[in-house]
């Protein structure tokens, strides 16, 4: 007997999706695929006492036998593997350490960056050049628009989920006591991505005050911000680390 | 030894240590985990992920090799690169063990 579930977890709350898996399991329900990364099938299986771990990486199991093999070596099991995250399955130990994955910082801090680099990082960009434009394009129409409307709930509800991950970062590096440096490329980036949010805000409140305020330097402000960010970017990545 | 290996793996962190030196004989990831078990009696217990990863990453450096794959696992021995590190993390720790000797008889 399967059955599907319909789960949401961001990308710095895998140790939560965990929990559920392993709850899961002792409700007698094995994992078996996991789709769209929301949607979850089980099959029903005898309830057991199982240490579930997601691993996060950018080379596909199945393109490396030799890793899926030393896994089942250590006694886990990959319950699903797609886009970037394995599931691996294992009877809980009565020893905790042999419950991980991972068992120094180095490793761990790795797989926390690979995250912050793949998957976080490349929404700061939709965030610059495609939502920004979006909101500043919708908005330079006269008049309340329904289109704007729809553009700035939109850039609110991304940019809530891009500051709720940031905070997810921050606690997943405290509770491991790491220290993730980044590169002057990447705080450039970051720099970009506080001028639109910048940008948004003060479009929503010329929107609200309205009057003159919707004409060319309006429209142009979002741009000039981001102008000076990519600037900031560029400098620091020729005079600064090299290694960007 | 350029200095790049130098800054990143002098000194070394205790997994690093003893999966180098269990790779002075020809061994296999999990059979790597099951040797440390055996040096350190059961203190240091290395994931699978961290092995992986650690191992990845020193045959990138050129501190290890991989010679033979046998039944998918992927067997690997020591370089005389990564030789020539493990050597400069013995001295460091024979050094930071006499201090620790003279230390205590005082």
């Amino acid at each position: 007997m399967t059955k599907t579930c319909f789960r949401f977890f961001t990308i710095t709350d895998y140790e939560k999706e965990e929990q559920w898996l392993h709850a899961m399991f002792l409700k007698g329900w094995k994992l078996v695929s996991v789709r769209f990364q929301c949607i979850y099938t089980f099959t029903q299986t005898e309830p057991a006492d199982m240490a579930v771990r997601l691993e996060y990486s950018d080379i596909p199991l199945k393109t490396r036998p030799d890793y899926e093999v030393m896994m089942k070596d250590y006694g886990w099991e990959c319950l699903s593997s797609g886009a970037g995250w394995n599931y691996f399955a294992r009877p809980t130990d009565a020893q905790p350490v042999n419950n991980e994955l991972f068992t120094d910082d180095v490793s761990r801090l790795s797989m926390i960056r690979k995250i912050f680099q793949k998957r976080y990082l490349v929404l700061f960009l939709v965030l610059i050049f495609l939502i920004l434009p979006a909101v500043v394009t919708t908005g330079f129409e006269k008049g309340m628009n329904a289109l704007f409307i729809g553009w700035i709930v939109l850039a609110g509800i991304y940019i809530f989920a891009l500051a709720y991950c940031g905070i997810g970062f921050q606690k997943l590096l405290k509770k491991y006591d790491l220290k993730m440096d980044m590169t002057p490329s990447v705080r450039g980036l970051m720099v970009c991505a506080l001028a639109a949010v910048v940008s948004i805000l003060f479009l929503i409140a010329a929107y609200l005050v309205g009057g003159a305020f919707r004409d060319f330097w309006l429209a142009a402000l979002p741009w000039v911000l981001c102008g000076i960010g990519l600037l900031a970017l560029m400098i620091y990545t020729t005079t600064g680390n090299i290694d960007a | 030894m350029d200095s790049r290996i130098e800054r990143i793996y002098v000194p070394m962190t205790e997994s690093a240590f003893y999966i180098l030196l269990s790779l002075q004989e020809e061994r296999h990831g999990y059979g790597i985990g099951q040797r440390v078990k055996d040096l350190t009696e059961g203190h240091l217990t290395i994931g699978p992920g961290t092995m992986y990863g650690t191992l990845s990453k020193m045959e990138k450096d050129g501190l290890i090799e991989f010679t033979r794959e046998k039944e998918k696992r992927k067997y690997y021995k020591i370089t005389p690169l990564g030789q020539e590190v493990l050597d400069r993390e013995k001295k460091r720790i024979r050094c930071l063990y006499q201090v620790v000797e003279e230390d205590d008889r005082k």
